[in-house]
Formats: C-alpha cells, sequence, structure tokens
C-alpha cells in the first residue's frame, strides 16, 4: 500500500543513495519500509572515531509531520543516550521539522556524537564523566567504540 | 535550527550511482531500483544528467514531502509548500501554525497564497524535461570531447584541465532548463496582465482571494471554516461527519482526527488548478483511514515495545542474524560514502 508516508521514505531512501553524507547509511528492512536499520561512523578526531554504530529507525505514518523513534542497537556511552539505546535530542522531539528527511536525522545524530549537550543528560554517568573526568569518559567511549565492531 | 551547515550535505553534480551493495529484494524498493547501477562502467551520462537536474528539480520540490509542488503555496515568509503540506498539522497548537523551514507562525492558514509562477514553472518543466535532458547529454558529450582533445593538443596539461573543469560544471543542464523557465515566465507574464486588470477590478492587494474569485467563478468551490471541535459533543461530531459523507464511528479524538484531515484536504483541494471531485476526495480519507488504522495498531504495539523495551533490543541481540546481512552491507556503504567525501 503506498501512503504519503512510504511515498516520503522512498525518496529519502533515494536521495540517500544519489547523495549521501560521508560515513552513514541507512535502508529499510527488506520486509517492513517502516523500519530502518542504519550504520553511523564515529567522527573524526573523536574518541567515537573508527566506531561503526548501529541504529534502528522506526517510523509511522504520520511521517514526516511526526519523526521516527531512533534507537541506537550498539552498545554506547554518552551523555544524550539512555542505556537503553533512546536517543534525547531535541530535533527529535520538540523541535522536529517535517523538512527533515533520513539523511539529515541521521547527519544530527553524528554530529551530537561529537558534541554532546550535557546540560540535557540522559547518561548521568557519561555526562558526569564528560565534564569532570575526560579521561575516564574518552576510555568508556573507546570500550564502546571496540564494542561496535563485533 | 539547531542543524544546520553540517546536515545540509554539499551536493556534487558528480555523484554517480555507486556500486551498491544493497541489493534490492523486495518490491517496495524496486521503486528505485533504476537509481541503483550495478556496474561502474554503467555510469552514464543518463546518470549524470539526473544528477544535474536534480540540482534544479530540487528548487521545484517541496521541502517536506521532497516531491514536486502539487499546488504551491507560499507564504508570508517566502518559503512554498505543497496546499496539502503546508497546512499538515493546524490542528496541533504546538506545531499547527508555524512553518516549517524558519519556524515564522500565523494566525490562519488563510495567510497562504498560490503561487501560480511555480505552478507553471513546474508544468512547463516537466513538459520539456526529456529534450532538457537531451540537450544536456549532448552538451556534456561534445564538452568531453573538446576536453579531451584540448588536453591531447595543449602542452599546458593543467590549464586545459582547469577550463575543462569549469566547463562540465552543471551549466549546461541549468542554461537550458533557463530558456524553459522564460517561457513560462513570459506566459505567465500573458496570465499576469489578466490578473492585473482583475486586480485592480477587484481593488484588492490579496492574492488570495483574488485567486478564489477566478475559480469560485468556474466551479463554486469555497475553503470550508474551521471548526472549535472542544465545544462539540460527540452527536455534532457525528452529524458534521455524516455531511460531508464520511464514516461517523469510532472514538471522539478519532473523528475529530478524520473530520479535520478532511478539512485540510478540502481546503487544499480548493486551491487546485483542477479541483478533485468529492468522490476522489472522500477515495483519498479511505486511503488514509486504512493507513491510519494500521497506524493505530502499530502504535499499540509500540507502545508494547516501549514497556518491554529491554525485549525489543534484546530481539537484535538474540536473532542478531535477521538484519546481520544488511549492517554489514551498510557498513560497506558507510565506507564507500566517507571515502567519496574524502575525495570530493
Amino acid at each position: 500500500m503506498s501512503t504519503e508516508a512510504r511515498r516520503r521514505l522512498m525518496r529519502d531512501f533515494k536521495r540517500l543513495q544519489n547523495d549521501p553524507p560521508g560515513g552513514i547509511s541507512g535502508a529499510p528492512c527488506p520486509d517492513n519500509i517502516l523500519l530502518w536499520n542504519a550504520v553511523i561512523f564515529g567522527p573524526a578526531d573523536t574518541p567515537f572515531e573508527d566506531g561503526t554504530f548501529k541504529l534502528a529507525l522506526q517510523f509511522d505514518e504520520n511521517y514526516p509531520n511526526k519523526p521516527p523513534s531512533v534507537k541506537f542497537i550498539s552498545k554506547m556511552f554518552h551523555p544524550n543516550v539512555y542505556a537503553n539505546g533512546e536517543l534525547c535530542l531535541d530535533i527529535l522531539q520538540n523541535r522536529w521539522s517535517p523538512t527533515y528527511d533520513v539523511a539529515a536525522i541521521l547527519t544530527s545524530i553524528q554530529s551530537l556524537l561529537h558534541d554532546p549537550n550535557p546540560n540535557s543528560p540522559a547518561n548521568a554517568e557519561a555526562a558526569n564523566l564528560y565534564r569532570e573526568n575526560r579521561k575516564e569518559y574518552i576510555r568508556r567511549v573507546k570500550e564502546v567504540v571496540e564494542h561496535s565492531w563485533e | 535550527m539547531q542543524y544546520s551547515a553540517s546536515t545540509t550535505p554539499l551536493r556534487s553534480p558528480y555523484m554517480s550511482s555507486s556500486t551498491s551493495a544493497l541489493h534490492l529484494r523486495v518490491d517496495f524498493v524496486s521503486e528505485v531500483a533504476h537509481c541503483h547501477i550495478n556496474s561502474p562502467q554503467h555510469i552514464t551520462r543518463q546518470v549524470d544528467t539526473e544528477c544535474a537536474l536534480s540540482e534544479l528539480e530540487s528548487e521545484l520540490k517541496c521541502s517536506v514531502c521532497k516531491d514536486f509542488y502539487d499546488v504551491p503555496m507560499s507564504s508570508k515568509c517566502q518559503h512554498t509548500f505543497c496546499a496539502e503540506c503546508a497546512k499538515f498539522d493546524y490542528n496541533n497548537k504546538k506545531t499547527g501554525l508555524c512553518c516549517p523551514t524558519c519556524g515564522y507562525s500565523f494566525t490562519s492558514f488563510t495567510q497562504f497564497y498560490k503561487n501560480t509562477l511555480i505552478e507553471d514553472l513546474i508544468k512547463e518543466y516537466k513538459s520539456n524535461r526529456e529534450s532538457i535532458a537531451h540537450l544536456y547529454a549532448l552538451g556534456k558529450q561534445a564538452e568531453e570531447r573538446e576536453c579531451r582533445e584540448e588536453k591531447e593538443g595543449s602542452i599546458k596539461a593543467t590549464n586545459s584541465n582547469s577550463n575543462c573543469n569549469f566547463n562540465s560544471s552543471p551549466f549546461g543542464g541549468t542554461t537550458k532548463s533557463k530558456c524553459a523557465s522564460e517561457k513560462s515566465i513570459h506566459k505567465n507574464d500573458n496570465d499576469g496582465n489578466g490578473q492585473k486588470r482583475k486586480r485592480t477590478d477587484d481593488n484588492d492587494n490579496k492574492l488570495l482571494p483574488l485567486n478564489k474569485n477566478i475559480r469560485t467563478s468556474n466551479n463554486q468551490l469555497c475553503k470550508k471554516p474551521k471548526i472549535a471541535y472542544g465545544l462539540m459533543n460527540e452527536k455534532k461530531l457525528k452529524n458534521l461527519l455524516k455531511e460531508e459523507g464520511l464514516p461517523a464511528y469510532g472514538s471522539k479524538n478519532e473523528m475529530i482526527a478524520r473530520h479535520s484531515y478532511f478539512i485540510n484536504l478540502y481546503n487544499s483541494n480548493v486551491d487546485a488548478t483542477i479541483p478533485k471531485s468529492k468522490g476522489e476526495l472522500l477515495r483519498d480519507m479511505k486511503k488514509w483511514e486504512r493507513a491510519h488504522q494500521s497506524n493505530e495498531a502499530k502504535d499499540a504495539n509500540l507502545i508494547k515495545k516501549t514497556l518491554t523495551n529491554s525485549e525489543e533490543i534484546n530481539s537484535y541481540v538474540i536473532s542478531p542474524n535477521k538484519y546481520r546481512n544488511q549492517f554489514a552491507e551498510l557498513i560497506q556503504q558507510a565506507k564507500i560514502n566517507k571515502r567519496r567525501r574524502e575525495t570530493a
């Protein structure tokens, strides 16, 4: 069944194929166009470098009027990512705009990795370490980077 | 907005389709199959043309649905959307009357006016797309030939290279398309004169009522008012729905959602050059109803899932093989994308 949301997701996929941002890829699951799998590489010159982080994006028929729910499948240690992998990102919540597409969402998440917002912490430990003990923060991040290769 | 420069990747006209590792296994993906090119030898002019034209096309596409404008409506803040997209959620008080691009807030959706110039441009562009693409391909071929000859003949190889780089930018496509747009601007001017006359007659500066006047004289369509559902009981709502020929079942919220979606559909249809019949609108409504129902079922599932969130993750952990291949392909793809960006 072709609905507005599905047609829009097809266009998003086409754009992601034709004009992909660096170190990002994503595609709908073969059996469900509303569920996407995606991979984000950790940005260079950050502790997340070399990480290959897997994500799942769940859309619904209200897309693009409503944002998808996005989740890290790979283990993540980041001030704005909950223990269950869910993200605390304004553009996926109250600052969502229907002009965003999958490429924009994934690029935003990639830039969130190297630019966390410790003022709205989803992971208190990560936020504290990020503020107070950067060395330990980096060590813990490197752990999840290694974990992401498995 | 938080996402800015970093999230709008630069477009390169030479972004050819990759040797995609993502094999398309299902029907719904086959739609995009034409943008996948399986071997590098296949990177043809057609792809180049498509990319060059895509820059031009992106100017003619709505930033909400990412498709060509369907009944383009422009706002005070100079942003344009399809009639349906512009009123996307106007019952939602939080985001309802904000411009999706800049966040400018409106007091009423009548502050959008129909942009006939863009509509004509799209019409003209669509009917000439093939010849524009063909001309672009021809121009490109000629440039390549020239470039090769220059390279072979000239001693200053570097100079010719820089020249050739300059020439091979997608100007070929845009200049040709300019012809098309000029034509349509010209055409629009003719239309505009007629409109101007009427405007002075009407003594009205607003575009919307003007368009409305022209149209209502043809087919007697006028917009339906926004309704304050909060003041209504279920019986009144049911009557409202019955008046429009819509199904009158479901909870109050469902009925409100159905009615407001219909009003949105109806009002954007009023702006269309060739408005749909009411029967067609009701068919669209049925489609929406089906999607909406499956969505609600999904929502219920999602709620269940969020309650047992760890289970959802576990399903990825327990059966990592389910998407293992896809993730492996995605990692390869991301590597290719990264390298491409670095070399670009």
